[in-house]
Formats: structure tokens, C-alpha cells, sequence
């Protein structure tokens, strides 16, 4: 099994290179003449006013949260379809009672508007 | 593994990469041709017959342009990120099976699988690198302090988080028909029948998803230039931004060639084109679904974009599993 | 024996990595760093056979909690964060919670090297680690499986309840704006 991983290593080492020399190259190649509005953030036009490392909004938290949940359940269910065709009947039950109680989460989040970006 | 088998993992390896970057070039083109002559429009007819050197020529002048690294850019961060974006993109191919065995016309003793390598966890594989990808987009939005790129950044993520669920949630119908996460033996069990048939659903949650995923029109908020000005990459220019550029082109194909694999039978087709053909046909085809949609479809508002994929996507997806799971006890 | 090599190697590199996200002043560092330790246990997984681990690994602490983590960073804004300060006031309990559980992962794994050593824990090879996990977990462990649904239930909760606060006046807004991006030009 481990020796369908070794392509994968090279191919990881391959990309790797490829990605680092492009752009080393690039970057030593192309001529640089900096000036000092060519080295400010581009906004339009506008002198950028403080740092854009800004707060953000917390939507990003809530959906970001809602996805590590979703994709915790979906890691589960990769076993279960893989070996649906043995689990049967039984399989299917356990995976509705699964599945249904976190629909009610999602449920939940849509009555109480948090999927909403007004 | 013996050297032989490492050389030939090699060669084989350096074929595909070339074959990938060559198609990643001429989808530019292919794209900027398809959408030319949708709007009556010829597009670029300079740089050899119908513009054939196009790509070759943009390649050239984006290698030889200014690398500007803009004032409190975090560097390390500046450089990584296109860098981070395009090599999990290209990892993926290492898992996406081409063609059946073949002894490339007798030229070879043994036959060879016209893939990287074969992991009985191939689509698990194909969906990790997918999200390690997200990072490139992040960490570059959030690298060249610029107001836009940071929010473009930071949607683009939650956009596809969003729709990563409903990707995901997409293909396992087909993982409970075929039983297997290995992509060589979802195909060969489509020998008789392409999932397409049994999945109509799921085929069309897996492409709306994809197109998301690929930050593509109707789903390109992350780099709106009317509102965000090309979004996470606004700064970034000469090879830099041609990273992102190629890796977001590298994913046109892998998204193309896993639905192709996942619900359009690979490179099982009627015998009169042999299989590679057939592979690269259905590849093409959908390559050019994604192109079209670009001419078609305007761009949605970010709020809709939300509820369609936590609202729409995500309920339906569930519905399609659970339909198929009860389908498949029923038949049987 | 090159398989023991590469298990060296990553094994150096996750350590190496787990430091440098402990020592980085830039939080972001700190994050980028974590994601190559995920990435570098993962990477063990596989070399333990462990595969369907290894992927799962990538897809939920990499794809997405560390998303989370970076989220929250960006969220906050904390860069450069004032941690000196947590650091000193911190020091003597997280010197003793870090000494107890480098103390309890030694047991762990030398009743775990013993056990392996006499048979007793069975390390399948050259099998489809997906259905292996699938067989146990839909069979031995069925009531965990389906307690699991019930703790992301609660997860899910939790980040509603957490993300919006409702205000005394009954106006539902969001705590932590306090200037979105949007509203600087």
C-alpha cells in the first residue's frame, strides 16, 4: 500500500520545485523600479487610509464553525458509503438518526437567521 | 520500488505535468475564443494564425514583468501564497486516472496505467487537497495588506467552505453505487452504465458546486472587479499573480476530470475512438460547460450566494444521498 | 528502512513546527505553523498504513479547523497581540499541563509499544483502512457514532449562540463589528 505513495512524494517534490523556481525566477529576472506610489496598496486611486488588517465581520466565525461541523459529519459518512452495500437496512437507520439530528442544527441556525446576510 | 519503477514514475509524472500546463495555457485562450465568438467578437487574432501563440506570449511578457511587493506586505506570506495555491492544485493529478491499461500501441511490453499512482482513498485525497488550497487564497489576500485583496480574501474562503459541504455531499451517491473511493474502480464499475444516469441530481449539485469551488461566474464575488478589483490578488503581479492565474485554470481541469471520472464513465465510450479520446472529449466538454457559464450567467449578490449554498445546496444534497441509500435497498 | 527515515523526518519537522507555533509573535505564523504540524502527522498516518486517518486528518483539522483558527485571527485582528503578558502570568500552570500530558503520552505509548510487541493490538496491513474504520464504527461503536451527531449538535448551537449576541434592546446585531472593512471608504 505504501508504494502508491512514493508517486504522490515525488509528484509533492516535483510541484514543489516547480512552484519555487518559477517564481525565484521571475523575480530575478524581471527589472525592478520601485517608487514610492507604486509601492502603496492599489485602491482606486486613493492613499489606503490605516491598515487593512481590519475586524471583520462575525458571519465569517458562524459560517466557518457551521463548516468544521458539516465536515466532521461528512467524514463519517465516507465509511458508511464505502460500505453501504454490507451494512444494509441497519446502516441506513443509523445514518437517518445521525444525519436528522444534525438537520436540526441546521435547523436551528437557519430559524435563528445566522445564514442570512443582510 | 525498484529505480526502474521510480524512473518510469518520473517520466511518467513530467508527461502529465507538461500535458497539464499545456492545457492550462491554451484554456486561457480556448476561453477567451469560446467567449470572443459568443459575443460576435473575434478575440485575439495577433500573435500567430487566430492567435494560437497567445498564451505563449502573455506566458513570456507576465515572466518578464515588474515584481512589485507593495509597502507593510508581509513577504514570506507575499511569496508562499501563490506558491500554496497551485501546488496542491497540481498534487491532485497524481490521483486522476486518464485512460485505461494501455501498451501505447505495442511500443511498451507491459501495459501501463495511464495514471500517477492508484490510492484506494483517491476522491478522500482529491478533497483534502482541494481544501489545503483555500489557504493559498487566504493567507494571500491577507499578506498584501490592501483592503480589497483582504476581503476578497476572506469571502473567497467562505465561499468555498460554503460550498465544499455541498461538493462533498454531491458525489456520494456516486461513492454508494461503486462502493470504493479508489477513482479507478468508480470507472471500471461505469462500464455498462455512466453514473450520470442514476445520478442525475447529484451530477448537477457536483457541477453548480464545482463552479463555485473554481470561483467561477456565476460564483466569482472573491475577485468581482467592479466591486473588489480582482479581489485577493489585486497586488499581485508578474509570476505571482500567473500562479494563481494557472492554479485556477489547473482546477478548471482537475474539476472537469473528476466529474468526467466521478458521473461521465471516464474513458468508457462506443469502440471506435480509442479511450484516452474518449477521456479528453468528455473533459472538453465539460471544460466548455464551465466556459459557457461565464457567458451567460451574471454575477450573483453575496448574500445569495450564502443562502443558495446553505439553504439550497446542502438540503439537497442530503436528499440525494438518502434517496439513493433507499433506492439501492429497495432494487436490491 | 526508508520508511523509518521518512517517519524521522516528518516526525522532526511536525516537533520543529509545533515550536515554531508557540514561539511566533505574528499570530498568523503561529496558525501557518500548526497547519504544517497537521500536515506532517499526516503524512505519519500514512506511513503507519493509516491512511483514511491521514486523509481525514487534511480534510477536518486542516481544511477546516485551522480555516476556523485563521478566521478568527483575521476576525480579532490580533496581530502582534500583547502575549507577553500571558506568557509570564501563565508560565507555572502551563509548565505543569504540559509536563503531565508529555508524562501520560509516554505511558500511552509504551502500554501501546508493549501491546503491539505481543500481538495483542493487531496493525492490519495491506487493508482498506477506510472499511476498517467503517466496520468497527458502524458495529462496536455505534452508540459514540451516534452520540458524535449529538456533540456537533451542540457545537452548532454554541456558535449561534455565541456569534450573535442579542443586544439588551432587543436589536440583533452582531458583537464583535466594530468597523467592518466595507465601511472604510
Amino acid at each position: 500500500m505504501l508504494e502508491s505513495y512514493v508517486p504522490v512524494l515525488i509528484l509533492g517534490v516535483i510541484s514543489v520545485g516547480f512552484a519555487f523556481v518559477t517564481l525565484a525566477l521571475s523575480h530575478l529576472i524581471g527589472e525592478r523600479k520601485p517608487t514610492e506610489e507604486k509601492l502603496i496598496p492599489y485602491e482606486c486611486g486613493n492613499v489606503p487610509i490605516g491598515t487593512a488588517r481590519e475586524r471583520f465581520p462575525v458571519k465569517f466565525y458562524i459560517i466557518a464553525m457551521l463548516f468544521i461541523i458539516f465536515d466532521v459529519e461528512v467524514a463519517f459518512m465516507f465509511p458508511w458509503a464505502v460500505l453501504y452495500e454490507n451494512l444494509g437496512m441497519l446502516g441506513l437507520i443509523e445514518m437517518l438518526i445521525f444525519v436528522l439530528i444534525l438537520m436540526l442544527g441546521l435547523a436551528y441556525v437557519w430559524g435563528k437567521g445566522a445564514l442570512e446576510w443582510e | 520500488m525498484s529505480p526502474n519503477a521510480i524512473v518510469f514514475v518520473v517520466i511518467k509524472i513530467l508527461v502529465i505535468f507538461a500535458l497539464v500546463m499545456l492545457v492550462v495555457a491554451y484554456l486561457t485562450l480556448l476561453e477567451r475564443k469560446i467567449l470572443a465568438h459568443m459575443q460576435i467578437r473575434l478575440g485575439p487574432m495577433f500573435a500567430g494564425p487566430h492567435g494560437i501563440l497567445q498564451p505563449i506570449a502573455d506566458g513570456i511578457k507576465l515572466f518578464f514583468k515588474e515584481d512589485i511587493i507593495t509597502k507593510e506586505a508581509d513577504k514570506l506570506f507575499y511569496f508562499l501564497s501563490p506558491a500554496l495555491s497551485i501546488i496542491p492544485t497540481l498534487m491532485i493529478f497524481a490521483v486522476i486516472p486518464f485512460g485505461d491499461q494501455t501498451t501505447l500501441w505495442g511500443l511498451l511490453k507491459e501495459p501501463v496505467k495511464l495514471s500517477i499512482t492508484e490510492l484506494n482513498i483517491g476522491l478522500l485525497y482529491v478533497f483534502a487537497m482541494g481544501g489545503i488550497a483555500t489557504y493559498g487564497i487566504v493567507f494571500g489576500g491577507w499578506a498584501q495588506n490592501n483592503k480589497y485583496s483582504l476581503l476578497g480574501g476572506v469571502r473567497a474562503a467562505a465561499q468555498l467552505i460554503s460550498y465544499e459541504v455541498a461538493f462533498t455531499l454531491s458525489v456520494f451517491g456516486v461513492i454508494l453505487l461503486a462502493g470504493s473511493l479508489n477513482l479507478v474502480e468508480i470507472v471500471d464499475k461505469q462500464k455498462n452504465m455512466w453514473y450520470i444516469v442514476y445520478q442525475p441530481v447529484g451530477f448537477i449539485l457536483f457541477l453548480i458546486a464545482s463552479v463555485a469551488e473554481l470561483k467561477r461566474t456565476p460564483f466569482d464575488l472573491p475577485e468581482a472587479e467592479s466591486e473588489l478589483v480582482a479581489g485577493f490578488h489585486a497586488d499581485y503581479s508578474s509570476m505571482k499573480f500567473a500562479m494563481f492565474f494557472m492554479a485556477e485554470y489547473a482546477s478548471i481541469i482537475v474539476c472537469s476530470c473528476i466529474g468526467t471520472v466521478l458521473f461521465l464513465g471516464g474513458w468508457h465510450g462506443p469502440s471506435f475512438l480509442p479511450p484516452f479520446v474518449w477521456y479528453m472529449l468528455k473533459v472538453f466538454v465539460l471544460m466548455y460547460v464551465i466556459i459557457w457559464l461565464r457567458a451567460t450567467y451574471p454575477r450573483l449578490r453575496y448574500d445569495q450566494l450564502m443562502k443558495f449554498g446553505w439553504k439550497v445546496m446542502i438540503p439537497l444534497g442530503f436528499v440525494n444521498i438518502f434517496a439513493t441509500a433507499i433506492v439501492l435497498i429497495l432494487v436490491k | 528502512m526508508i520508511q523509518e527515515y521518512l517517519g524521522y523526518a516528518f516526525s522532526f519537522l511536525a516537533v520543529v513546527l509545533a515550536i515554531s507555533t508557540i514561539i511566533q509573535k505574528n499570530p498568523v505564523y503561529s496558525a501557518a505553523s500548526l497547519i504544517g504540524v497537521m500536515l506532517m502527522l499526516a503524512c505519519n498516518y500514512v506511513l503507519l498504513n493509516a491512511e483514511f486517518i491521514a486523509a481525514i486528518q487534511v480534510i477536518v483539522y486542516v481544511g477546516a479547523i485551522m480555516v476556523l483558527f485563521v478566521f478568527v485571527i483575521m476576525l480579532l485582528n490580533i496581530e502582534y497581540a500583547k502575549r507577553e503578558k500571558l506568557y509570564y502570568r501563565g508560565r507555572i500552570f502551563g509548565v505543569i499541563i504540559g509536563v503531565a500530558l508529555l508524562l501520560k503520552l509516554l505511558i500511552v505509548g509504551y502500554s501501546m509499544a508493549i501491546k503491539i510487541q505481543q500481538g495483542d493490538l493487531p496493525v492490519p496491513k495491506d487493508l482498506d483502512s477506510t472499511k476498517v474504520v467503517g466496520k468497527y464504527l458502524f458495529s462496536n461503536y455505534i452508540l459514540p457514532f451516534e452520540v458524535i451527531s449529538v456533540v456537533l449538535l451542540i457545537g452548532i448551537i454554541g456558535a449561534v449562540v455565541l456569534g450573535r449576541k442579542e443586544r439588551p434592546n432587543g436589536e440583533q446585531k452582531e458583537e464583535v463589528v466594530v468597523k467592518t472593512i466595507g465601511s472604510t471608504h
